[in-house]
């Protein structure tokens, strides 16, 4: 799933634009100009998302599992698609699977049951990763309409084994350390995300960056034109 | 292709080692990212890894990778279920964790491990896009600079402003600037790419700068333009350094391998 940036309320602005681009004579022509305000704002999606991907903010779950992030808002910026570019606006693809989902916020359904990742060990990581946790139901019966119905947790073991360097549930656990009990997972029905609408660049903080490149480029025509 | 195709292919025939050594795939799987120890690790384990691989169902494995790989790259995947199907791939193939090693970066199942092959590689593709999109002579005379700058945290993060300017890089105010077509950004990187991510598991992104900027840095005048290069994809495989080639080499030889010319017999 992809979000799209539109950028369509210059209409005046770059008619404008490119009228002054036919006084110029030749010296440089209309596309040129989408194509320096497509880039402008491309290049403002993707600072964007570098700069949420810098943002502790924006990774409050990874900070609070202490766990690493993913990357996502690095990915995000990295696959931004080129801009494409219309009569009387640009517009510009993310293609980032949830990117949509945290801009517009709502609930989550699982199908049958969502996994939420209860500890760093678990983030960033799908439950099939894992050979050694059970399931435990809080609610036997399945009955109510509780959001949070059970959990996966640890299998209890004993460590034969115990390597330098291994996963970290492993880490500082000698032989014959008894493990687990600890919860990995949360199983929850749903959740409910609220809307970040700062995932996506202000339109008209993008739309002034695109607008103040094209008429920079414009200046500088005139200024090689005269010289 | 991926790195499990490129030890298929040391593997099961004769190639050109210059071939091998300066392709993408075997990048993929040449040192570095966490740590030197880890890294020395991975070079002392290529040829371990190799043997190991040679015996799985590589063809499966590669087609695996791929269609996660796009899928990935297309947004229809998170990472968390990319690496988990790859996971998943890998084990229906029978690949397992080397003795004594699971868990670690030289193990192909580990989570370390898939994230390397993951990220890296999408980030080298989406680079190479990004960076080629850029190149189209406008976009080059409004911005004709670039800078380099940290796009996300890092765990151990390298000194990147050493690098730059061991490789002869400029500071302005502190930040690492340079017109966009100068070597500086292919001796930065360890691919020889000049193009972002400029090593594994690299988090430095580029981020353009005007003309009206870069002439105030001195970079450039109002009126000279950057000339555009045009390479393709794989055209950047020649750009490999010969050290690492010749790292690879060595570790080669070193595991009992011989060359005959620059053809690894097996």
């Amino acid at each position: 799933m992809s979000a799209t940036l539109n950028i369509d309320g210059g209409g005046n602005a770059i008619n404008n634009l490119l009228a002054e681009v036919r006084q110029l004579g030749g010296a440089i022509t209309g596309d040129e100009i989408r194509l320096i305000m497509g880039a402008a704002v491309k290049e403002e999606v993707q600072q964007h998302l570098y700069a949420l991907s810098n943002d502790e903010g924006h990774h409050k779950t990874a900070r609070s599992l202490g766990a690493t992030p993913t990357g996502f808002y690095l990915h995000a910026a990295d696959h931004t698609h080129d801009p494409q570019l219309e009569e009387q606006g640009v517009s510009v693809s993310i293609e980032q699977q949830g990117l949509a989902q945290r801009f517009y916020g709502g609930r989550i359904e699982g199908d049958p049951l969502l996994t939420i990742p209860a500890r760093a060990e678990a983030y960033g990581k799908r439950a099939s990763e894992f050979d050694n946790l059970r399931l435990i139901i809080w609610n036997q019966d399945g009955a109510g309409d509780g959001q949070f119905i059970g959990g996966l947790v640890e299998r209890d073991a004993t460590v034969v084994n115990p390597r330098r360097g291994g996963f970290k549930q492993t880490k500082g656990r000698a032989k014959g350390d008894a493990i687990g009990g600890g919860l990995f997972y949360f199983l929850a029905r749903w959740v409910d995300q609220s809307a970040d609408p700062d995932v996506l660049p202000d339109e008209g903080v993008v739309l002034d960056s695109a607008l103040s490149a094209a008429r920079n480029y414009i200046d500088r025509a005139w200024e090689r034109k005269a010289a | 292709m991926n790195a499990l195709f490129l030890l298929l292919m040391i593997f099961t025939a004769p190639i050109e080692f210059k071939e091998a050594a300066q392709s993408r795939e075997v990048r993929s799987i040449l040192p570095t990212t966490l740590s030197s120890a880890e890294l020395e690790e991975i070079e002392a384990a290529i040829l371990e890894r190799a043997r190991f691989s040679a015996r799985m169902n590589n063809a499966e494995v590669v087609q695996s990778f791929d269609t996660i790989l796009e899928a990935y790259d297309a947004g229809r995947l998170d990472l968390a279920t990319a690496q988990a199907k790859l996971l998943q791939a890998m084990r229906d193939s029978g690949i397992e964790s080397p003795e004594g090693e699971a868990g670690q970066i030289t193990d192909f199942l580990s989570t370390a491990r898939r994230n390397l092959m993951l990220t890296t590689t999408s980030a080298m593709a989406a680079g190479y896009g990004n960076w080629k999109y850029n190149q189209q002579p406008p976009i080059l005379d409004q911005w004709p600079a670039q800078e380099l700058f940290r796009a996300a945290p890092a765990r151990q993060p390298r000194n990147w402003y050493r690098r730059w300017q061991d490789a002869g890089g400029q500071l302005f105010d502190g930040k690492m600037i340079a017109l966009r077509n100068t070597d500086i950004w292919t001796r930065i990187s360890r691919f020889g790419t000049p193009y972002p991510p400029f090593d594994f598991g690299s988090h430095m992104r580029t981020r353009l700068v005007d003309r009206d900027k870069s002439v105030s840095l001195g970079l450039i005048d109002r009126d000279t333009q950057v000339a555009p290069q045009d390479r393709g994809f794989n055209d950047d495989l020649r750009f490999t350094p010969d050290v690492r080639a010749a790292a690879l080499r060595r570790v080669l030889e070193e595991e009992g391998y011989r060359f005959e010319g620059d053809v690894l017999t097996l």
